[in-house]
């Protein structure tokens, strides 16, 4: 029997990172998703130098002044102000360095925890294992939102208290991913071989199984991401997370509802803001996990058939 | 020769994929006549199950026919979809390869069969459930009464295996087309699915057209071969003067990468060079470029020629056969 | 069968008493509910007889156990904004939630099914695509943000539909409109999948093989197969809505269900009212779990096993 499926591809590697990027160029939705992130981080942290007004200052002759190109408006704000006659695009340039924190803090805190506790739960195994994976699953199965607004009516909002019990509703997704993934890479050859010549655990966590970790991780925190900047919005715009006078698009929004019959840009575009912010991440999640995964990749490639027909290269006589 | 259940012609199946259309079948022409088994062999990609599974109406979606017929007793299959529809599963079933994961494994086996039952010959009830005990009797699952409602996990591969057989034959079939078998079996279990699809051919009658890799199994079951490499078929013969005569170069590399029983050489020969690239295909014979006997001539698509009796072959040098001392010529 | 749900309701029974602990702990413990009740420039007269009148002066334990007690005995005592049992308030608003949710994920699921086989069918033809864009924007807009767009279209604009209250039967389209969309988008990408992942099987194959008319292969053989992960979702997004977007949903167009029960309590403050709606949609959450489980156990009879 003659093995030829070698021959068929030949070998090219470019560095890593540009091959990362020529693949995100390739993928248009993406490359502007990847665009309008770096944009967005890039006013948060310059806003000071970015935002044409200062957030708070109230100008109480320009309230409620629509947008330039309505009648009305003009180019000092664009994208008009509030009932308080604050600029409205300063607010949501602002309003991106609370939802970008908020949603970094949770993703770090929860990601890291949830992580560790998944590694735990599959190399310690037996009891702990059991009793790990029933409280995630628990946890699982009574949505947070209503607990969270209750533990927020005792506590006070604060981001502080915002971060936290959005890291504590959100831990068990990346806990139960690490354990699946640690779990499924021990049993493969290459680990048990490094089990076997003694290689110590920390060396086989670190070199051997978190990097198998590496794609389906990153696409799980940009999607934590988003659930979590969604999460901030919707307490803000409750009353139960940021409070005024820090800004928050969710917050903005709250205040756009009362005007909502004669000013609706108070709602239209802090709601813009987080919907193209999630939208960014959900696109960029999706390149990441095709690309990043060897598996997935090859399910889009094997998308056509005839791909897959043909890919079956050995000589079998 | 009686008039052919089966006739395809000149069948073109392609694949549309962002690199361009691929063809995976490119110009068949083959016949199956009444109660006789037609091997068909080549290797992974050589397009002999895409021939099939288009026989079937089963190409995997972003296939289709792209041109040429398909005829059961001179009925085109591919004019209408509707009466085609009628005759599959009823008069031309199939058998497929993987019986582990041919079965829904929601459902109970009975009902699976049933479902053939009801659709084709209109038989439901009491009538459908002594039809379905008598195949699964036929195929030999033991102890089949209590067994109609166990679900497909419940059976081993070799059991699963027979109840898609059993399932085949429900509507009384002229043609089962087996795709590969027995090659997701165990051997000991292999051999009981051979003796099972040999005993049904005698006793019903039936024509099969065997779709396998396996040239020990075409030599134990076939009345006529037909060897396919890259979407083509490149010889047809009756079994005997395929083994005793291979005429297409490919035919004899493979014949001889296979080890005869009780004659295994030290060392077995292989073709070389790999499977052409179905995308991009060397002009004229797709074999050439591994063929030890081909020349300039090859680079013009060879005509299908036949060098005797009850043979063609897609061949400008076809390998002199052995006994008689033809001289080495095309035929054009 | 007996003995499964047996075993459910039990765990049931764990996840309920789980949140009320949370709710307690975190109420009595880390916070002080007097505090939170009673307006700051409450005497510390005032303060002393609320915290007698809850309990709240006795031992931990002893507090802990009366408020299990009355958990069981579904008695949260009245509510302090409109000075009535705080269950008869829950019970009282809870048709309006259910009415909501019933329209607006029935419809979301009733929806995506369809829609989710049609794009299967076809993998990147023009109803796929349309429905993975579509689904795609309906996943990243904020649910209160769709709700207020609708607001300002179907109420300030063009004046069609009523925004607030409910009234009459029109009342319910634009609350129902809101709440079901996000669902549907993620409905829709589930099913789609779940489709196109059975459609590829070697089953399928064999299915069409034997001849079967097309609407009983899609239909029966690759939507059951399907549905498992479908019904799952469908449950979640049910518990999803109950337990939080109803929330935002109610508020914004101030329909008189628990979701907005939930806002006034927050508003006046009334612990006892808030904890009895948590206490509720734990219960019905851990109710609509079991019917997943036993639904996933019907269609897929290998489990069991």
């Amino acid at each position: 029997m003659t093995d030829l499926a070698m021959t068929g591809r030949p070998a090219k590697k470019p560095s890593v990172p540009a091959q990362l990027l020529r693949e995100l160029l390739r993928d248009k939705p993406a490359a502007l998703s990847t665009l309008f992130l770096l944009l967005l981080v890039f006013a948060a942290i310059f806003a000071p130098l970015v935002a044409p007004h200062d957030p708070a200052t109230q100008a109480l002759r320009a309230r409620l002044d629509p947008p330039f190109w309505l009648e009305g408006g003009s180019w000092s704000h664009i994208l008009g102000t509030d009932n308080l006659g604050r600029d409205v695009l300063s607010r949501i340039i602002y309003g991106a360095r609370t939802s970008l924190t908020v949603g970094l803090c949770v993703v770090a805190i929860a990601g890291s925890f949830g992580v560790t506790i998944g590694l735990v739960a599959a190399y310690v195994g037996g009891r702990v294992d059991n009793f790990v994976m029933s409280w995630v699953d628990t946890q699982l199965s009574f949505p947070d939102l209503l607990l969270a607004l209750t533990v927020l009516t005792v506590l006070g909002s604060s981001p502080v208290t915002v971060v936290v019990i959005l890291s504590i509703s959100g831990w068990m997704v990346y806990a139960r991913m690490t354990r699946g993934i640690v779990k499924s890479t021990r049993n493969e050859g290459y680990v048990e071989a490094a089990e076997l010549v003694g290689c110590s655990i920390p060396r086989i966590i670190f070199v051997h199984i978190l990097p198998n970790l590496a794609a389906p991780l990153s696409t799980l925190l940009i999607l934590e991401f988003a659930r979590v900047i969604l999460a901030e919005a919707a307490l803000s715009f409750l009353g139960m997370g940021i409070q005024p006078p820090a800004t928050s698009w969710g917050l903005d929004i709250a205040v756009g509802k009362d005007h909502i019959f004669g000013a609706w840009w108070l709602v239209t575009f802090p709601g813009a803001a987080i919907a193209l912010t999630i939208l960014s991440a959900n696109l960029l999640a999706a390149w990441v996990r095709t690309t990043a995964d060897p598996q997935e990749r090859e399910k889009r490639f094997a998308r056509s058939a005839a791909g897959r027909q043909m890919r079956e290269r050995k000589v079998e006589a | 020769m009686s008039a052919p259940l089966l006739e395809i012609d000149d069948l073109v199946v392609s694949f549309t994929t962002r690199r361009g259309r691929i063809q995976a079948v490119r110009g068949v022409t083959l016949q199956v006549h009444p109660g006789e088994t037609l091997g068909v062999v080549g290797e992974s990609g050589s397009g002999k199950s895409v021939t099939m599974q288009a026989v079937m109406g089963v190409v995997d979606s972003p296939g289709a026919v792209e041109s040429g017929d398909i005829r059961w007793r001179g009925k085109s299959l591919l004019a209408s979809a509707v009466e085609a529809e009628d005759l599959r599963g009823r008069d031309i079933v199939m058998v497929f390869q993987d019986a582990m994961t041919s079965l829904d494994p929601l459902f109970p086996i009975g009902t699976q069969i049933g479902e053939v039952l009801a659709r084709h010959r209109g038989l439901k009830g009491p009538a459908a459930r002594a039809r379905i005990l008598e195949l699964l009797e036929l195929v030999g699952i033991p102890n089949a009464a209590a067994r109609l409602n166990y679900l497909p996990h419940q059976f081993s591969g070799g059991m699963r295996q027979r109840i898609m057989i059993a399932m085949a034959l429900a509507a009384d079939p002229s043609l089962l087309v087996a795709d590969e078998p027995t090659t997701a079996l165990d051997v000991t279990i292999q051999a009981q699915i051979v003796d099972l699809l040999i005993e049904l051919r005698d006793r019903l009658g039936l024509a099969i057209v065997l779709v396998t890799h396996d040239l020990g199994l075409v030599a134990e079951l076939c009345d006529r071969v037909a060897v396919m490499y890259a979407g083509r078929i490149v010889e047809v013969a009756d079994v005997w003067s395929l083994f005793a005569a291979p005429a297409h170069p490919y035919t004899a590399g493979l014949l001889r990468a296979t080890p005869a029983i009780g004659d295994l050489p030290e060392r077995l020969d292989t073709i070389e060079g790999s499977p052409p690239d179905p995308s991009d295909l060397p002009a004229g014979c797709a074999f050439r470029l591994r063929c030890p006997r081909a020349d300039a001539t090859c680079v013009v698509e060879p005509p299908m020629s036949h060098p005797d009796t009850g043979r063609s072959v897609l061949c400008w040098h076809p390998e002199p056969p052995p006994v008689t001392t033809r001289p080495e010529t095309a035929h054009v | 069968m007996a003995d499964f749900i047996l075993r459910r309701l039990l765990h049931g029974v764990v996840v309920v008493f789980g949140v009320m602990t949370i709710v307690f702990f975190v109420t009595r413990i880390i916070g002080d509910p007097v505090q939170v009740m009673l307006p700051v420039e409450a005497t510390e007269a005032q303060r002393d007889l609320l915290r007698g009148q809850l309990g709240l002066d006795r031992p931990i334990l002893e507090q802990f156990l009366q408020f299990a007690g009355d958990t069981l005995t579904f008695n949260f005592g009245d509510s302090l904004w409109q000075r009535r049992p705080a269950m008869e308030i829950v019970l009282q608003r809870l048709p309006m939630t259910a009415l909501l949710t019933a329209v607006g994920i029935g419809a979301a699921i009733l929806l995506s099914i369809p829609l989710g086989i049609i794009a299967a069918l076809r993998p990147d033809g023009i109803v796929d695509r349309t429905t993975v864009v579509a689904s795609l924007a309906g996943l990243s807009m904020p649910q209160f943000w769709l709700g207020l767009l609708l607001i300002i279209l179907f109420g300030v604009k063009l004046g069609w539909l009523p925004t607030s209250g409910a009234r009459s039967p029109a009342h319910i389209v634009l609350p129902a409109i809101t709440l079901a969309l996000p669902s549907l988008a993620r409905l829709a990408m589930v099913v789609r999948t779940a489709m196109i992942d059975e459609l590829n099987r070697q089953y399928i194959k064999v299915v069409r093989a034997k001849g079967l008319k097309r609407i009983r292969v899609v239909g029966v053989h690759a939507l059951r197969n399907a549905s498992v992960p479908i019904l799952t979702l469908s449950g979640w997004e049910i518990i999803g809505a109950l337990a939080g977007n109803v929330v935002v949903v109610e508020s914004i167009f101030a329909w008189p269900g628990l979701g907005l029960t939930v806002i006034q309590s927050i508003e006046r403050q009334d612990l006892i009212l808030l904890q009895a709606v948590v206490f509720t949609v734990a219960v019905m959450a851990v109710c609509i779990n079991i019917a997943l489980d036993i639904a996933h156990r019907a269609i897929d009879p290998r489990v069991s096993a």
